[in-house]
């Protein structure tokens, strides 16, 4: 008996042993946190844009000497789920990577009271298009800095090689494209490159786009809401539309089973002709091509997506706010943490932005990028349009998207008929309404 | 004596419970509780905010709603095929390399290494592996089959809703053979030479050894190992979150994946409804199991 009690002390001497261990080291570490801003980041393999964040660490740790900043890269689903889960938890980073609230990418940090209003570090340098997609009510709750929009990037040897000839100002209608997609096939060429196999938006890409021009703005705007249905002839022409050019070859064989970074590969292989792809396309193209990026003399063309006959929306495209930063508001220095993502929302940082990323930014910026030839075609390709705030999945209910994206990704890869979709799509905007 | 006896007693249960707390904790802490939690968040909306969270009960709703989900379904489906198929590829497969191995062969230790490494792989890195030699474009099995002049049965394996869950299930039939095999291996060994060298003088060729007395001998080793096989391949994640993520067309989600969709990537803090449908899904594997283990053990095991 006397022995069994023994023991009982000693297991006791061991718990108190070792609490009094954990406690003596969480203490260090709770007086360290106040001198250290942490940032989780999307863009683990994307070296350009993880050269600029940690530009602006470096302006930032020279204007507050002692102040230290951890950046921690992640790929982007696995960020979704450390962020996800450290809130529930009541903790989380100082700053964080996310998108904005209306894409649905992200749970409603705002909503729940998660975010640290950052307007009086942005508000001034962010471009009123951007504003939308950054603030909530008088919140302004994220650093809208990496903004895309869709655009058809083509190799012009390889069009040229098929005997295709672009008009002067590069616009093509639905019947010309058609004809490219035959005449780089019958060159022996793939006309698209696209991967959509770890991006579920990328199936959807072509679709959404060549709805807008069929559909018009009030219809294609429609869609998330349920309001549109998609049996609407526009939708049915546009679908048909695409169908076509996947009847025609116009995708690679195994487009469901190709990966994003593997479609920018092909594509700068020189072995297919097109590239349905956002503009952030700049990221992973402007790298050494030991890196996966583009070959310096690459032949790269811009041009818009097809107009089509009796379009309502042949002038318009989208653009959305993609890569933004916010502020956690259980940050233990919200005011440091805003003022670092102050150091990334200058003219010349988003000038450094676009230059070293060859992306758009929602942050103003002088004109000077303009001057990039990259930019330059661009502008050129795109200057007609009017932008809508997009993409067309944008607030989409989260089942009705997941059905938009699974049977858009069916559609391009030859898996399911335009009609089949449409049947599929209906049922789920059914349920929708409910 | 009696009060010595009590004392060795009390020691012996002290020392046991000073092993055994530690273990108990973490899987109280880590395994009961959340799936007490779990269960009971079925019941609720539940929103986990900041450390908080709210609840507002729901009674059956979540539970509804998933059994009106037709991707929940579609993903049972799809998991059941998997736990259904993988048993009856692996086991046997694996039970074949045992039997080559119990030979003795010069190569025996070389192959035994061989086959088992996939088993050290992490699922991710397989996944990897696989999706390159699965490659539409430039992948080996496409070479291959190029080379060989069967270009008509070239395509995209993880791309396409027909092959996407097959390739998947070769993946891992490839990956866990070598464990079954090991398994195996130790349970054949452990017969004793003079059963099968005694139906060896009865007249019996290699196969009826194989039918009549290894098998039969190792029968409850060969049924747990079907009930674990069945049980992985229930929770199977991993490694179709390195593929396929599910697609296409739902044709690789299973209850796994699209739970994990639905708690952490559906733009969402509520937990209730993943909870009803980790829950519903924990019921089933378990009702399942103890039937297949019921229905795969003899009452009147072999004995010797």
């Amino acid at each position: 008996m006397k022995h069994a009690g023994r023991m009982g002390g000693w297991l006791f001497a061991g718990i108190a042993a070792a609490a009094v261990s954990v406690v003596a080291a969480l203490a260090p570490v709770q007086a360290a946190a106040a001198e250290k801003l942490t940032i989780w980041s999307h863009w683990a393999d994307e070296q350009n844009k993880k050269d600029f964040v940690m530009e602006a660490v470096r302006r930032f740790k020279d204007k507050n000497p002692g102040f230290d900043v951890e950046v921690v890269w992640y790929q982007k689903p696995q960020l979704i789920t450390a962020l996800t889960t450290s809130f529930q938890a009541g903790s989380g980073p100082d700053i964080f990577y996310l998108e904005p609230a209306i894409t649905g990418a992200f749970p409603p940090f705002v909503d729940n009271g998660f975010m640290y209003d950052i307007g009086k570090q942005v508000d001034a340098t962010i471009e009123p298009w951007a504003a939308p997609f950054a603030k909530k009510g008088n919140m302004t709750y994220l650093l809208p800095l990496e903004a895309y929009m869709p655009v058809l990037y083509y190799n012009k040897d390889v069009l040229k090689k098929a005997g295709v000839t672009l008009p002067a100002d590069g616009r093509v209608d639905g019947a010309a494209l058609k004809d490219i997609v035959a005449k780089t096939k019958a060159a022996g060429v793939t006309p698209f490159s696209a991967g959509t196999m770890d991006r579920d938006w990328a199936g959807s890409l072509v679709t959404e786009s060549i709805m807008l021009r069929f559909m018009g703005k009030d219809k294609w705007q429609g869609i998330p809401t349920g309001k549109t249905a998609w049996t609407d002839p526009d939708v049915v022409a546009a679908l048909k539309y695409v169908e076509d050019l996947v009847k025609a070859g116009a995708y690679p064989q195994g487009v469901a089973s190709i990966k994003l970074g593997e479609s920018h590969g092909l594509f700068f292989g020189g072995k297919y002709a097109m590239f349905p792809m956002r503009t952030f396309f700049g990221g992973r193209a402007f790298v050494p091509v030991e890196k996966g990026g583009m070959a310096a003399d690459f032949p790269l063309g811009i041009m818009d997506f097809p107009t089509v006959r009796g379009g309502k929306g042949n002038d318009l495209s989208y653009i959305q706010v993609g890569g933004s930063y916010g502020v956690n508001a259980k940050s233990k220095n919200p005011q440091k943490a805003a003022e670092l993502i102050g150091f990334m929302a200058t003219p010349d940082m988003a000038a450094l932005w676009m230059d070293k990323v060859k992306g758009q930014t929602g942050v103003k910026s002088d004109a000077k990028a303009m001057n990039d030839p990259y930019f330059k075609a661009l502008n050129d390709a795109t200057r007609h349009l009017t932008l809508l705030p997009g993409p067309m999945e944008l607030g989409m209910d989260a089942s009705y998207r997941d059905v938009f994206f699974k049977t858009s990704t069916a559609l391009v890869a030859g898996q399911m008929t335009a009609d089949a979709m449409i049947k599929q799509l209906e049922e789920a905007r059914a349920k929708l309404k409910k | 004596m009696l009060h010595g006896l009590t004392a060795k007693r009390l020691r012996y249960l002290n020392t046991a419970a000073l092993f055994l707390t530690p273990a108990l904790l973490f899987y109280a802490l880590l395994i009961v509780y959340p799936l007490l939690q779990s269960l009971a968040f079925g019941f609720y909306k539940v929103d986990i905010l900041g450390g908080e969270a709210t609840y507002e009960f729901v009674g059956l709703a979540n539970y509804r709603a998933v059994i009106d989900d037709a991707v929940f379904w579609k993903a049972a489906t799809n998991t059941l095929v998997w736990a259904t198929a993988s048993p009856f590829l692996e086991i046997p497969a694996g039970l074949l390399l045992a039997l080559y191995l119990q030979r003795g062969t010069r190569l025996s230790k070389f192959m035994r290494v061989l086959w088992f490494m996939p088993v050290l792989l992490p699922q991710i890195v397989v996944g990897i592996i696989w999706a390159w030699i699965y490659n539409s474009e430039w992948g080996a099995l496409n070479q291959i089959l190029r080379t060989l002049g069967l270009d008509g049965w070239v395509r995209a394996w993880l791309g396409h809703p027909d092959t996407a869950l097959p390739a998947l299930i070769v993946v891992t039939t490839w990956t866990w053979i070598g464990f079954n095999m090991i398994i195996l291996l130790a349970a054949v060994a452990s017969i004793p030479k003079d059963l099968i060298e005694a139906a060896r003088l009865d007249g019996a060729g290699r196969l009826q050894v194989l039918k009549r007395v290894i098998i039969p001998l190792i029968t409850p080793v060969i049924v747990n190992l079907m009930v674990l096989c069945f049980i992985g391949k229930m929770k199977v994640f991993d490694l179709i979150w390195a593929t396929t993520q599910g697609g296409p067309l739902w044709s690789t989600e299973t209850v796994a994946t699209y739970t994990v969709k639905r708690a952490f990537y559906w733009n969402t803090f509520e937990k209730g409804y993943p909870s009803a449908m980790a829950t519903m899904w924990f019921v089933i594997i378990l009702a399942i199991s103890l039937l297949v283990t019921r229905l795969m053990q003899k009452k009147d095991a072999l004995q010797y």
